[in-house]
């Protein structure tokens, strides 16, 4: 039980990451662009978040997708699908109020501060570490520094930083891990194989 | 709204992809085709460029090698850079830096030919109309070096809060006649460095070079950053073989385009720089209005009509430019418009009258102009000519003119095209694609028009000029746009029609002023037809004697006006002169002026005053002083913004985890492996 799963699910996700950024140079029926999902462009919804505007801005991404989507498929491949999807919809749904005011966004690194969250709610729950409360105070440092200062510590991308995206994502992620508790154990942390065996007794 | 977003979107990415191409030629020392002596070698190449203040200062110093047994001339040609005033030129003879003067274009022509005949040192930098600065050098003695030096001035413009600077290089093959007559030598033998040094009063978020990767890129603070490549050859080792021809440390076929971006949620301003030596003398400006982001986006359809290049120049460009207009046709409204015409000798029409945008009609005559081969000359004016016809003037009509070449068939008159614009309601949005396009034409034909012109180099970044393109046509303009002083007598402004304003947009404004003490400046203009002003007050100084080159910045400015009004009004011995004295005064390379560099007792004895010497050590000293001063902030509206909104920025946003998050990240990585063992 406690042996290294390979994250064959987040390499893959990494790669796919990595392939998107490589085959399709102009990606701007990508970006999420609010005007445009209201005309009916839907997948912007959803492809929005999953391309890059240039090389670095992938890597960070990609090393972030990497360590956290590794971490969270210890315990559950259901459950880095589940995360990328609260994050999506968390971020797309801060992007689609008037608040926003952006033409266009691209990036996975709101979805990756959902994924962060649940990474620490399940390490946290799993050894009561210390260490965890430091990293969670110093992600949420981070995400309030750079919403005050309207700019991305260290990153220098080529497009403007959009440092809300990222208190969304930590939103989603807040929420997930509250709305787990009232449901099914895979969402703290239990492995998979017990919720299917838990399901299989249940039918 | 969605539609025109797409459209301009998809438009934009096939203008640069097709401009996306190796550049056939370059900067570099002309050769004559043919030659069977050794060629001249450009040893050293060394740029400096100073932005601050609101203009940029670019110093190219470089070192040409003769490898023959003979002594030769050496000429070296580049692509004019955008509103570049020429004022510097320095050739060192016998170890000392002489500085060239300003003289009538022939005049100095056959002074330099004299010179040459007489064996003496003598070094001339020419204006090849919109195309290239030529320089010549005469003499590279055998086996020996020289060395010169070039400074310019430009003022720099922001565009939605991304700002850009060119260091043009590719030369864009439209001059036939100089091609077949020289190869260019561009390749650089043993030093290149380009460095960068900017500072800026608004803080800066990042600094971008999209295709010099390997630029270091230093951020001092956040109002101060350095960029620079330097490549340098290996230093040969002592016994290794000799013989072989060193390998290039670089290239002079590329631009080197430099980004920043200015901090998100900075006002609409407005910024003044002025000179003045002397309180009861006349002052010299330049005002920057940054706008504030006002202006409503667009709801209404419109009829666009395609005219694009199917000339020689754009072969191997041809096909792109048909997928580029396939994307942006299949995602009009079906209420929308369009016509295509296409031309190179003659013009022609592929839509026969306005198409509705269906996929139908899209997808015909997307294979009609598949079925075109790029070939023969530039027919601009019968192109333009033919897309003018048939406008409905119940309808916004707006013509996409996409080139990169000159008019050489047909009528080829700047006057022609400005009477052609003039005499229709609609709005020219020109795509000029590399350095060697008749930029003054097409940047004149778009303000006419009240539309703009838009430089795109193989250097820029694609998602960059898209972004700028859609910015400012999915918004309303400010239209006869005019600006007022009242309180200060002041003068000559240029430009002196400034037209249009798109979002994003900055307007600079130079003049003179006489007296000092505080000025209303009012700025009045008409968005989607309604009156609207703007307007502060502030100071125009008694004595200011930091920034000398705004002088020669105006001079320039105002020869320009100058020129337009004589590519107007056709030919003109007043105007032709005015602008001489204006560049000679003033110390400007143009079309009617050249800068001579002789041996320092030749100027005596010929007479010549030495008049852009002193200026151009005013300029270092200035230079200087400013090096050892803190950063200026030029704002002066702050006692009474003109604007209550913030300026315009590309509304578009990402964020990346960066390197603070992953090392928050590590210590989990760590925790999980260390614990693995630990119950799940």
């Amino acid at each position: 039980m406690s042996a290294y799963r390979i994250p064959v699910l987040t390499l893959g996700l990494v790669l796919a990451l990595a392939g998107l950024h490589w085959l399709v140079p102009d990606k701007t029926l990508l970006y999420f662009s609010a005007s445009d999902i209201s005309g009916g462009e839907i997948w912007r919804i959803v492809t929005g978040h999953f391309v890059h505007a240039d090389w670095e801005h992938l890597l960070w991404n990609g090393l972030g997708l990497t360590v956290l989507g590794a971490v969270i498929e210890q315990h559950s491949r259901v459950l880095v699908w589940t995360a990328l999807v609260t994050g999506v919809a968390s971020v797309s749904i801060l992007l689609l109020t008037p608040f926003s005011q952006l033409d266009y966004y691209c990036g996975l690194s709101g979805v990756l501060n959902t994924l962060l969250l649940v990474a620490l709610w399940l390490e946290w729950t799993r050894t009561r570490s210390w260490l965890i409360i430091a990293i969670a105070c110093g992600a949420v440092a981070k995400a309030l520094i750079e919403v005050s200062l309207g700019a991305s510590i260290v990153t220098h991308i080529s497009w403007p930083p959009y440092a809300w995206s990222h208190v969304a994502g930590l939103i989603g992620g807040f929420m997930l891990v509250v709305s787990g508790q009232k449901q099914p154990p895979i969402l703290v942390g239990l492995p998979e194989k017990m919720v299917n065996n838990s399901h299989a007794q249940n039918a | 709204m969605k539609t025109l977003n797409h459209f301009i979107l998809s438009l934009t990415a096939l203008f640069c992809a097709a401009c996306w191409i190796p550049a056939a030629n370059a900067a570099g020392l002309l050769i004559p085709a043919g030659s069977n002596l050794l060629p001249l070698e450009i040893l050293e190449h060394h740029v400096d460029v100073v932005i601050e203040d609101g203009y940029a200062i670019t110093t190219v110093e470089q070192v040409f090698g003769n490898p023959n047994d003979t002594d030769l001339e050496a000429i070296y040609s580049f692509p004019v850079p955008a509103r570049a005033a020429v004022g510097e030129f320095t050739y060192v003879i016998d170890g000392e830096t002489v500085t060239g003067e300003v003289l009538e274009k022939q005049q100095a022509r056959e002074i330099y030919e004299a010179e040459k005949q007489a064996g003496r040192e003598t070094a001339l930098t020419e204006q090849d109309e919109y195309r290239t600065f030529d320089i010549s050098v005469y003499p590279v003695r055998a086996g020996q070096d020289v060395r010169i030096r070039l400074t310019y001035v430009q003022p720099v413009h922001v565009d939605s809060s991304i700002g850009r600077y060119v260091y043009p290089l590719e030369e864009g093959g439209v001059d036939e006649q100089k091609l077949s007559f020289w190869t260019y030598q561009e390749a650089v033998e043993e030093r290149f460095s380009f460095r960068l040094t900017f500072r800026s009063s608004w803080p800066i978020d990042d600094f971008r070079l999209p295709q010099h990767p390997q630029a270091v890129i230093q951020q001092l603070s956040d109002r101060e950053w350095e960029v620079s490549m330097v490549n340098e050859a290996a230093v040969a080792e002592e016994g290794a073989a000799s013989g072989s021809a060193p390998a290039a440390v670089h290239r002079l076929d590329q631009d080197i385009v430099v980004y920043w971006r200015q901090a998100q949620g900075l006002p609409g301003s407005v910024e003044m720089v002025a000179y003045k030596q002397e309180p009861g003398g006349r002052g010299t400006f330049m005002m920057t209005v940054t706008p504030g982001d006002d202006l409503a986006p667009i709801t209404e359809g419109r009829d666009w009509v395609f005219v694009l290049d199917l000339s020689g120049s754009m072969e191997g460009k041809y096909q792109s430019l048909v997928e580029g207009v396939n994307e942006g046709l299949a995602r009009l409204n079906p209420d929308d418009r369009f016509r295509i015409i296409l031309f190179n000798n003659q013009a022609r029409e592929i839509t026969h009258g306005f198409a509705q945008a269906t996929p139908e009609n899209v997808q015909r005559f997307i294979g009609k102009l598949e079925n075109n081969h790029p070939a023969n000359g530039t027919n601009l004016y019968a192109g333009l000519s033919l897309g003018m016809k048939s406008l409905d003037a119940d309808r916004s009509s707006a013509l996409v003119l996409v080139t990169d070449g000159v008019a050489n068939v047909g009528h080829t008159e700047k006057q022609d095209f400005l009477d052609l614009l003039e005499d229709h309601d609609a709005r020219l949005f020109t795509f000029v694609m590399g350095n060697s396009a008749n930029r003054p034409l097409l940047e004149s034909m778009a303000k006419v028009s009240n539309g703009f012109a838009m430089n795109v180099s193989n250097s820029d970044d694609i998602a960059g000029k898209l972004l700028e393109a859609t910015s400012r046509l999915t918004h309303e303009a400010m239209h006869d746009i005019d600006v007022r002083f009242v309180g200060v007598k002041v003068g000559d402004l240029s430009p002196e029609l400034i037209g249009s304003l798109y979002r994003g947009q900055q307007l600079i404004v130079f003049g003179h002023y006489w007296g000092d003490g505080e000025a209303s400046v009012i700025l009045d203009s008409k968005v989607s037809g309604q009156d609207r002003s703007y307007s502060t007050r502030f100071e125009f100084p008694e004595i200011a004697t930091l920034h000398p080159e705004i002088e020669r910045l105006w001079a320039f400015a105002k020869i320009e006006d100058l020129q337009n009004r004589l590519d107007y009004f056709g030919e003109g011995a007043d105007l032709e002169q005015a602008i001489t004295d204006l560049a000679v005064e003033n110390g400007l390379v143009t079309d009617y002026t050249s800068m001579i560099v002789l041996r320092e007792e030749r100027f005596d004895e010929l007479g010549i005053k030495r008049l852009n010497r002193e200026r151009v050590e005013k300029e270092l000293l200035a230079r200087q002083e400013r090096a050892v001063q803190g950063i200026r902030d030029h704002r002066v509206d702050q006692n009474q913004p003109m604007y209550s909104s913030q300026r315009a920025s590309h509304s578009n946003g990402g964020g990346a985890f960066g390197p603070w998050m992953l090392l928050l990240l590590l210590p989990l990585l760590a925790h999980r492996f260390r614990t693995q063992k630990l119950p799940q």
